[in-house]
């Protein structure tokens, strides 16, 4: 019973990072980056081609991560970020679905289909950490809250500021001397950094991975997240990855039958983010940030 | 504002809370043994993993009329698994943290079953796929078996053949989870020249593929696609292209003779060979099959996985009626490790030492009305 | 101070700036006026690089301003505001300030410290109190009057210390006692050295505070003189009321 806690309180951690990673891109800069979802998968395979095949272990997998998911965002991003906004949505769209097929096909990189298992657990002067653990937890809450920390000085810095600016008025930004295609390039590199770590994360505990951690249903959630949250809004972040999780789970424990949880599920995502839109479009808690 | 939040939070706090405590996971008393079960009730592989379920279900059903396993009921507690490995390790999570179960009848999907693995290996816990074919499966755990042979089988037979008859072919292959795992094997064993064409799931025009082909002075063309409607199509394609080679199909073809049908004087011309797995026509086949459409009112789907399923539940009850207790799982792993010889719709049923059953592919070859077994 | 060359711009097949040449000396409040569609702003955009040049050449203090990138430009000491208010209505009004006042992310490093806002604090009252906005120092922008939102403006263009400002319809839409204040303002830039250019249409206002006039029309140069004269240029008449 513990473990399932603790299997829950794992992935709602790897969430909220990959969340605010995203909110970093999406929330803060208003960047319309719709494939949030490649920066995670990017990061997840190459830790597990790194553990699998060179050795690596889970401590340099998370640099490794975050500099490839990185370098990627910077080259996707002289591609794209040129784009406005309704076209950047459907580039970075289009790009998680090539994703999948990339993923699918270069099987000599990810062993397709197949899927690469085998991936090991995070090692810790040659104590092994297994999954499910209490030290297990206790690792990932270490690095999430750290990364979490750490986009929380990004948001509160000079550099938020002008994300902020950007969101409002692009071209008043330049106005006022701001090379904004750096900035915008910076956010989504940051932004992607961070997504690699999660995906490292998720990498070394579920210690299976194929193409599936690129399907579009995920990032569907992960949007959810962030706007149920407040776009932008640090805080809305955590809390809002956390009530998209419950929510999720709710189905699974009130007992419905098997074969419409699924569909529940949707309908109950559905009705949280009109709901979110209808009562309160900036976000369910952006009260704790606001000067009342 | 504040007060709207923290009173939903509350609320569900109190919901998840109530059927907490409400949720009586049938911790295994005196009354039932409780296994898991992780199936595609949703989703695309939808339509097999709920023939499973169903199937899984009717047979327990049965046992239980009959006394179930010495005296106790058995029940199947079965959860989503979405064909995706994701789910599948979250599903196990639940059925042995929350439900406490020391055996898993699952996945379906092959992604489903690699991704329950790490969970259930760690925690010791029996996981039984009654479907996954994928030849990574075979090395997956030390407590992880199936009742399906592996598609690396498939390629063997194929390759072996093969070998026997061709020195260079051509092979055309889909590139899934299924098709690759029995093209990979197949390249592996096959001793002559291979000219290989991987084609997407997405593609359905051929013709540049096949003119490639026709030029590389092939002595048989290997088919190996993932569903019949594919495997129309490159027949169609490679008639108007009067290909003239024999033909190695796999088991998606072979199993369905109603698409060969339709190119007969084709394939029957080019002789046509092809790898399955069958459950061979008995006695007991025909009442499950009887059994099963009078209870759901329509004939089963999947005619192989039928059997893997009925056989897979009935070896996984066979053992775990052999053991004092339900949670010693050592002793059910070598019960089933054990397993020699036993008695199912796919014939005398043994396990390998990797957990994998001797159930093999064999040739068939096409009359231009079914594909018959052929003796080599 | 800032020299035009045979100006172009087409725009399909119209030419929304021809040939437009001009100077404007150092520490002058000049004037730009024209009819509706002359090419004003867009002479602005062109200058500014906020649109790409097709012809002519730019020279602000000797120097050739190439067609680079806008943002640019403002570290030369070019700034410029809009037709329709462009301000971070999300932002508070001292971050609105603080933006305009930071250039230094040629190293991005320091972009992650929060070593300016002190600084930067006093400057930014002074500003806020020259046009009485220093309550509204935390507020957020976009709770601002029009009128507050117009000033907004042009303090931040003033916090980016740019020796040449332009200003577009800096009085569009402001009520009389607002206006007074703009008028202060400008003024007392001229004073501290700067120089401007100023695109109006509320002639009262230009008139007064402008050494010197220049009026375009349908994209080309008309002509450059001290107010009075140009009031009573009948080519200037002509454009106005004729066609």
């Amino acid at each position: 019973m513990i473990e399932y806690i603790f299997s829950l309180i794992i992935i709602t951690s790897i969430w909220t990072l990959l969340a605010q990673s995203y909110n970093l891109s999406f929330g803060l800069t208003g960047l319309f980056n719709l494939g949030h979802i490649i920066f995670y998968g990017i990061g997840a395979y190459t830790a597990a081609i790194l553990n699998t095949r060179y050795g690596i272990g889970f401590f340099p997998n998370l640099i490794f991560a975050a500099l490839v998911s990185g370098a990627f965002a910077a080259f996707f991003g002289l591609l794209t970020l040129r784009l406005s906004g309704h076209y950047l949505a459907i580039a970075t769209l289009g790009a998680a679905m090539i994703a999948t097929v990339v993923a699918t096909n270069w099987v000599s990189l990810t062993n397709g289909p197949l899927g690469i298992r085998g991936i090991e657990e995070p090692e810790f002067f040659g104590k092994i950490i297994q999954a499910d653990s209490l030290e297990f937890v206790v690792l990932m809450l270490i690095i999430v809250v750290f990364c979490n920390f750490l986009l929380y000085k990004i948001f509160n810095s000079p550099f938020g500021r002008i994300q902020r600016a950007i969101k409002d008025d692009e071209i008043a930004v330049r106005a006022v001397g701001k090379n904004t295609f750096a900035a915008k390039s910076w956010s989504l590199i940051l932004s992607a950094a961070f997504a690699g770590i999660a995906g490292c994360l998720y990498t070394h505990y579920r210690l299976f991975l194929d193409p599936s951690i690129f399907a579009l249903p995920e990032i569907i959630i992960l949007i959810l997240m962030v706007v149920v949250g407040g776009r932008g809004n640090f805080k809305g972040a955590i809390l809002g990855t956390i009530l998209v999780i419950i929510i999720g789970e709710l189905p699974r424990f009130i007992g419905f039958p098997d074969n419409i949880i699924g569909a529940t599920r949707n309908l109950l995502f559905a009705a949280l983010l009109i709901g979110t839109m209808f009562t309160r479009p900036q976000g369910l808690f952006t009260f704790f940030t606001e000067k009342e | 504002m504040k007060n709207f939040t923290i009173g939903l939070i509350l609320g569900i706090l109190v919901v998840f809370g109530y059927q907490q405590l409400n949720y009586n996971p049938s911790v295994n008393s005196s009354e039932a043994i409780v296994i898991g079960g992780i199936a595609p009730l949703t989703g695309d592989a939808a339509s097999l993993g709920i023939q499973t379920q169903e199937i899984s279900n009717m047979r327990v059903e049965e046992v239980n009329k009959e006394g179930g396993i010495n005296g106790r009921n058995l029940e199947i507690i079965w959860e989503d698994g979405k064909c995706t490995p994701g789910e599948a390790s979250r599903a196990a999570q639940k059925l042995i943290g929350i439900d406490k179960v020391s055996v898993i009848l699952g996945g379906v999907c092959s992604g489903e079953t690699l991704g329950a693995t790490p969970i259930t290996e760690r925690n010791k816990v029996i996981l039984f796929s009654p479907i996954s074919t994928s030849p990574e499966v075979t090395h997956a755990g030390d407590f992880v078996f199936r009742s399906a042979p592996s598609d690396s089988t498939q390629g063997m037979v194929l390759a072996d053949y093969a070998n026997k008859h061709f020195k260079r072919v051509g092979l055309i292959s889909e590139n899934t989870d299924y098709a690759l795992g029995v093209a990979n094997v197949f390249e592996e064993i096959f001793e002559g020249e291979i000219v290989r064409e991987d084609y997407l799931s997405t593609e359905s025009d051929f013709k540049t593929r096949i003119t490639k082909l026709k030029n590389e002075k092939l002595d048989a063309l290997i088919i190996n696609p993932q569903s019949p409607p594919k495997y129309e199509i490159i027949l169609k394609q490679l008639q108007e292209q009067n290909w003239k080679t024999p033909f190695l199909v796999n088991e998606v073809a072979a199993g369905n003779a109603e698409s060969s049908i339709k190119f007969k004087d084709f394939l029957v011309k080019n002789k046509t060979v092809g790898a399955n797995f069958i459950v061979p026509e008995s006695d007991e086949l025909n009442d499950v099959l009887q059994k099963y459409e009078a209870k759901h009112g329509k004939k089963v789907e999947y005619l192989n996985y039928t059997g893997t399923s009925y056989d897979g539940i009935n070896i996984l009850i066979h053992a775990l009626s052999q053991v004092e207790n339900i949670s010693d799982t050592e002793s059910i792993r070598d019960e089933l490790y054990a397993i020699k010889d036993f008695p199912g719709l796919l014939g005398k049923v043994s396990m390998d030492e990797n957990g994998d059953v001797n159930i093999t592919y064999t040739l068939f070859e096409f009359n231009g009305e079914e594909f018959i077994p052929i003796s080599e | 101070m800032l020299k035009i060359q045979e100006l172009s711009k087409k725009f399909g097949g119209v030419h929304a700036v021809e040939k437009f040449s001009f100077e404007i000396k150092p520490n002058h409040i000049t004037g730009l006026i024209g009819p509706n569609g002359a090419g004003k702003t867009t002479a602005f955009n062109l200058i500014t690089n906020f649109l790409p040049r097709d012809k002519g050449e730019v020279f602000y203090k000797e120097e050739l301003i190439k067609k680079s990138s806008a943002y640019k430009l403002v570290k030369k000491g070019i700034a410029r505001t809009f037709q329709q208010i462009r301000i971070f209505p999300e932002l508070t009004v001292k971050e609105n300030l603080l933006l305009a006042m930071s250039h230094d992310y040629d190293n991005w490093w320091n972009s992650f410290g929060n070593i300016d806002e002190n600084l930067e604090e006093e400057r930014i009252m002074e500003l806020l109190k020259e046009v009485n906005l220093e309550k509204y120092l935390e507020e957020k922008a976009g709770n601002l009057s029009y009128g507050q939102s117009k000033l907004l403006e042009i303090l931040r263009v003033v916090a980016t210390n740019a020796d040449l400002i332009l200003l577009d319809e800096p009085a569009a839409g402001v009520n009389p006692t607002m206006l007074r204040i703009v008028e202060k303002l400008i003024l007392g830039l001229k004073e501290k050295g700067k120089t401007l250019l100023v695109i109006e249409h509320n002639m009262p206002f230009l008139m007064g505070i402008s050494d010197e006039i220049i009026v375009m029309e349908s994209g080309k140069f008309l002509c450059q003189d001290l107010p009075e004269k140009v009031q009573k240029d009948p080519k200037v008449l002509e454009a106005y009321l004729g066609g």
